[in-house]
C-alpha cells in the first residue's frame, strides 16, 4: 500500500514522494492551481501545450519526441482543467523504472531533468515563445475547441453548465473563450508562464520507486528563488435556484442529448462531500441506481442515464440519450425518481449497494498510477485530505436520513436538449 | 473425464509470472498474481464476436444470424431465471460490465472486496442463459439508443466507412452493434443458436490477474462452479476477401464540426492470425512511421494538417489485417495523399537504422507500462489465448525485433494500392 509523505519545498509549493514499488513506471506530476478568470484562462489553457511542444534544449518538436522515444518512449502529459472555479495546469512525465531498461540505463533521474527543462526552461527569447510553437499550438487549441461540438455527450454537458452559471465564473471555458485564445500573442503567453511560477498553489507528486532527493532539490531551487506570492482560490456556492431556465440547440443528430443541472448548496471545502456523493449514485451513479433500474431497464427509454456530482461546484448534472419523441418523458421520469428519493423511498438495497459500489472505487484507487494521483490531486481543494480508510470510514456513516435530508437539498436549474430536426426540419 | 493441468509461465525480462491452467472442464484459465494489490480483475471471454456470423452447427448445418446478435446476446445473458447479475454484483461491490468485439465477448468485474462470491456470480451467469420473449423485446429499446448514439458518433463512424470502403466480403466491416432493423430480427432461439455454438467451454477463456489470482484458489472454484463442456468444434466460416479494396474514397456528411479522416492499408494475408513477431515488428513500424517522433508526423503537423487527435492502429484480427491512421484535419485528401505518397518512398528506402532503434525502445516501453495494470494484462492475455500467441513471449519479441525484419514486415504490410480513404464533413 502506497505511503504518501508531503512536505512544503517553498512558499506554497509541497512535494508529496508516494513510494511504490508495485509499479514499473515513475511518474513525476506537477500541478499550478490559479483562479478561474475570463482574462487569464485562454493563457493558461494554451501554456501547457507550448511547454511540451519544445523546450530551449530540445528546440523542435521532433527533436523533443524523439528524445521521448530515447527514454523508452516516455510520455510527457499536459493539461488544463477545471477544478470547481480553479484551474488546475498539470505537467507530467511518466516512463520505465530503471529496473527494466534493456541496457541497464539509469532514466529516472533523466525524467526528472527533462521536466524541469519543459517547466523552467522553455524554448523562448526576448520574454516571448517561439513563434513557431506558439502558433502551431494555438491552432490546434482552436482545432479542439471547434470540435467539441463532435463529441455530442461531452458537449451537451458543456453547454448546460455554460447556460447554467452564465454569471457565474464556473461558466467561464476553460480556455476562455475562442476569442480570447485568437488574441494570444507569444508575450503574453510568456507572462503568463512566468505568472503562473510566481502565484499560483504549486503540488508536485512524484510517484514510484525511485530516490527522489534529487527532484525534491531541484524543484526547492527554482521555486524557492523566486517571490512567490499566493492567489485565493475559491468557489461561490449557490443553493438558490429561480425559474427553471431551459435551453433547446437544433441539430441533424440521431438521437436526443437531454441534460438536466441541479443546485445542492453542498460543496467543499465547507461541507464534507462524500454523502452528496453516495446520494448521487443512489440516484444514478451505478447499475443499480433508481435511474438505471428504471430508466433504462424498466422503461427502455435510454441506453445511459448517469447522475455526477461536483463535489467542488455543488452541482448535480444528470444527463441521458434519449429519442426525439421521448425527451419530455425522460424528464418527468427524472424528476419522479428524485421526488422517491426526497419522499424517502429507498430501500436499504439501495443504499447498501451504492455504498459498496462507491467502497470498491476508493479501495481500487490506489492500484494504478493515474487513481493514486487522481486520489490526492483531487483532494487538493478540499478542506482535508483523507485517507483511503478514513474515506471509506466517513461513508459508511452515512446514514438514510443524511441521504433524504441531501436528496431533498438538489433543486433543478436548467435543462439543456440538443434536439434532433423533425423530418419536415430536416427536409428543409 | 480429463484433468487439470497447470503449467507455470515465466519472463525472462520483469519478475512477473502466471499460471496457465487446462481445466477438466474445458476451460483455459489464466491466473497472473500481482502482489499488493488490493483489487483483483477477472475476464471471461467467449471466442465469438460480431465478425462470426456464419457458422456451421454440430449438424454441419450452415447458420447465418443476424448482424449484431454477439453484442445482442452479451447485453441478455447479464439476466438469469433468478434475477439480474448487476443486482447480484450489487452485493459485493464489484465494478461489473461487458463488452462485445469483432472476435470476442468479454464479461468482467473488479472488485477489492468478496472476490470469491463476485467470481461465483460471474461463472454462474455466463453458463446459465435465460432468454424469454419479453426479456429479448424489452432490450431492443435500450441497444436501439446505443446503436443512435455510435450513429452520432464520428470517430466510429469514420472508422466503419473506412472498413466498408476495404473490405467486400469479411463481416469486419459490419457495425458491432448491428442496426435498429437487423436487431428487430433477433429472437430468443437465435440467441439460445449463438450460445450453444460459441459458448462453450472450449471456446472460451478465464483470466484473473490481481491482488487475489491465486492459482489453487481458482482452480477449486472453477471445480465447484463450472459444468464439464463437451468438446465440440464450432466452426466459423468467412467468405473470400480479395487483396484489392472495393474503393479508395468514401465519405459521409455528419453533424460536425471539424472534418475528421480514418486512411487504410489492407493487407494481403494468407493465414488467419499473425505471429508474435509480426505483431511486434508492426508495431515497431507504426512508431517509425506515424508516432510524434517521425518525420511524417513532422509534416503534416508542420503543414496544419493534423491535431493531437492524430493516431494510427494495427487493427488485427481473425483472417483481416490493416494499418489504420487518422484524426482531425482540416484538409483529410491532402493530409491523406501526403500519408500515401510517405509510405511509398518509404517503401523504396525502408526506415532508417536510428528511426527503428527508438521506435523498438518506445514500444519496448509501452509493453513495460501495460504490466502496471490488472484490466490491460488480462485483455492482453486474452488476446493472446483466442489468437494463439504467449504474452511475455510479445514483449521478447519486441526486444529481439531487428531493422531487417521490420523493413521486411514494411513491405508485407503496406501496399499503396491497397489503400482508402474515409473521411466525416460537416452538413
Amino acid at each position: 500500500m502506497s505511503n504518501i509523505v508531503r512536505k512544503s519545498i517553498a512558499h506554497n509549493v509541497s512535494f508529496s514522494n508516494i513510494k511504490e514499488e508495485r509499479f514499473k513506471t515513475v511518474k513525476l506530476s506537477v500541478t499550478m492551481f490559479v483562479p478561474l478568470a475570463k482574462e487569464t484562462a485562454a493563457a493558461y489553457a494554451l501554456l501547457p501545450s507550448v511547454l511540451v511542444h519544445s523546450c530551449k534544449k530540445y528546440p523542435t518538436a521532433i527533436e523533443f519526441n524523439r528524445e521521448l522515444s530515447n527514454l523508452y518512449g516516455a510520455g510527457i502529459g499536459a493539461y488544463c482543467r477545471k477544478m470547481g472555479e480553479a484551474l488546475a495546469v498539470t505537467i507530467t512525465v511518466a516512463g520505465i523504472d530503471d529496473r527494466y531498461t534493456m541496457n541497464n540505463e539509469k532514466i529516472s533521474s533523466e525524467l526528472v531533468e527533462f521536466l524541469c527543462e519543459v517547466i523552467f526552461n522553455p524554448n523562448a527569447e526576448n520574454e516571448a515563445f517561439a513563434k513557431e510553437d506558439f502558433e502551431q499550438c494555438k491552432r490546434q487549441l482552436l482545432e479542439a475547441i471547434d470540435g467539441e461540438f463532435n463529441e455530442k455527450r461531452s458537449y451537451a454537458i458543456s453547454q448546460m453548465l455554460e447556460e447554467m452559471c452564465r454569471d457565474e465564473k464556473f461558466g467561464i471555458k476553460r480556455y476562455g473563450s475562442r476569442k480570447a485564445v485568437e488574441k494570444l500573442t507569444p508575450s503574453e503567453l510568456f507572462r503568463a508562464w512566468k505568472e503562473i511560477l510566481e502565484n499560483s498553489r504549486v503540488e508536485i507528486m512524484f510517484i514510484g520507486n525511485s530516490d527522489t532527493v534529487s527532484a525534491e532539490n531541484i524543484f526547492r531551487e527554482k521555486f524557492g528563488g523566486m517571490q512567490r506570492t499566493v492567489p485565493d482560490i475559491s468557489t461561490e456556492i449557490i443553493s438558490g435556484v429561480g425559474e427553471v431556465k431551459q435551453k433547446t440547440e437544433a441539430s441533424d443528430v440521431a438521437q436526443a442529448k437531454l441534460v438536466m443541472g441541479f443546485r445542492t448548496g453542498f460543496a467543499q471545502p465547507e461541507y464534507e462531500s462524500i454523502p452528496m456523493s453516495l446520494t448521487t449514485a443512489i440516484l444514478g451513479g451505478t447499475p443499480n441506481s433508481k435511474f438505471f433500474m428504471n430508466i433504462r431497464e424498466k422503461l427502455s427509454l435510454c441506453y445511459y442515464c448517469a447522475a455526477r456530482y461536483d463535489k467542488l461546484k455543488g452541482i448535480v448534472t444528470v444527463d441521458s440519450g434519449v429519442e426525439r419523441e421521448n425527451i419530455e418523458r425522460t424528464i418527468q421520469e427524472v424528476l419522479n425518481q428524485l421526488a422517491e428519493m426526497q419522499k424517502g423511498n429507498i430501500t436499504d438495497f439501495e443504499i447498501e449497494s451504492a455504498k459498496l459500489a462507491i467502497i470498491n472505487s476508493y479501495k481500487s484507487a490506489l492500484d494504478t498510477v493515474s487513481g493514486t494521483e487522481g486520489w490526492y490531486i483531487g483532494q487538493m481543494l478540499d478542506n482535508k485530505i483523507l485517507t483511503v480508510d478514513e474515506a471509506v470510514d466517513e461513508l459508511k456513516k452515512v446514514d438514510r436520513n443524511t441521504i433524504v435530508e441531501l436528496a431533498n437539498t438538489l433543486k433543478l436549474d436548467t435543462i439543456y436538449i440538443l434536439q434532433p430536426k423533425s423530418a419536415e426540419e430536416a427536409e428543409v | 473425464m480429463s484433468r487439470t493441468v497447470t503449467e507455470e509461465i515465466t519472463s525472462n525480462i520483469v519478475e512477473d509470472k502466471y499460471f496457465r491452467i487446462q481445466h477438466k472442464s474445458g476451460l483455459t484459465i489464466y491466473v497472473y498474481p500481482k502482489k499488493g494489490f488490493k483489487s483483483t480483475y477477472a475476464l471471461f471471454g467467449a471466442k465469438y464476436g460480431s465478425i462470426n456470423t456464419t457458422f456451421k452447427d454440430e449438424n454441419s448445418t450452415v447458420i447465418t444470424v443476424p448482424d449484431g446478435i454477439a453484442h445482442y446476446l452479451e447485453h441478455k445473458l447479464f439476466e438469469d431465471e433468478d434475477g439480474d447479475a448487476f443486482a447480484k454484483y450489487a452485493k459485493t461491490g464489484a465494478s461489473a460490465n461487458a463488452y462485445t468485439s469483432f472476435d470476442k465477448t468479454c464479461y468482467l468485474f473488479s472488485c477489492a472486496d468478496n472476490f470469491d462470491e463476485s467470481l461465483k456470480i460471474l461463472l454462474g451467469f455466463v453458463c446459465s442463459p435465460y432468454f424469454t420473449e419479453e426479456t429479448v423485446k424489452k432490450e431492443q429499446g435500450i441497444i436501439g439508443q446505443e446503436i443512435r448514439m455510435y450513429d452520432d458518433d464520428p470517430n466510429w463512424r469514420v472508422m466503419f466507412n473506412l472498413l466498408g470502403a476495404m473490405y467486400h466480403n469479411h463481416p469486419v466491416k459490419i457495425d458491432i452493434a448491428g442496426t435498429v432493423e437487423t436487431i428487430a430480427e433477433i429472437t430468443p432461439q437465435k440467441l439460445y443458436d449463438c450460445y450453444n455454438g460459441f459458448y462453450n467451454l472450449n471456446n472460451m477463456a478465464l483470466v484473473i490477474a490481481g491482488g487475489c489470482a491465486e492459482p489453487e484458489k481458482i482452480i477449486d472454484m472453477a471445480d465447484k462452479y463450472l459444468p464439464v463442456s463437451p468438446e465440440k468444434n464450432v466452426e466459423s466460416t468467412f467468405p473470400y476477401e480479395p487483396a484489392e479494396v472495393v474503393c479508395d474514397y468514401t465519405e459521409q456528411r455528419l453533424a460536425v464540426s471539424v472534418p475528421l479522416f480514418n486512411v487504410g492499408f489492407k493487407e494481403n494475408i494468407v493465414k488467419e492470425r499473425l505471429s508474435n513477431m509480426e505483431m511486434a515488428e508492426s508495431e515497431i513500424l507504426l512508431s517509425a512511421i506515424a508516432s510524434g517522433s517521425s518525420e511524417l508526423y513532422k509534416i503534416l503537423e508542420d503543414k496544419g494538417l493534423i491535431n493531437n487527435t492524430f493516431e494510427y492502429e494495427h487493427f488485427e484480427g481473425p483472417c483481416y489485417s490493416s494499418v489504420i491512421i487518422g484524426g482531425e484535419s482540416r484538409d483529410p485528401k491532402e493530409a491523406a495523399d501526403i500519408i500515401r505518397k510517405y509510405i511509398a518512398e518509404l517503401l523504396k528506402t525502408g526506415i532508417s537504422d536510428e528511426d527503428f532503434r527508438l521506435a523498438k525502445k518506445s514500444v519496448y516501453g509501452m509493453c513495460i507500462s501495460s504490466l502496471n495494470r490488472n484490466e490491460s494484462i488480462a485483455g492482453s492475455i486474452m488476446e493472446c489465448d483466442f489468437s494463439g500467441r504467449e504474452f511475455f513471449d510479445y514483449i521478447e519479441c519486441v526486444k529481439n525485433a531487428d531493422l531487417e525484419g521490420v523493413n521486411n514486415r514494411l513491405k508485407q504490410q503496406f501496399d499503396v494500392n491497397a489503400f482508402s480513404l474515409s473521411v466525416i464533413l460537416p452538413l
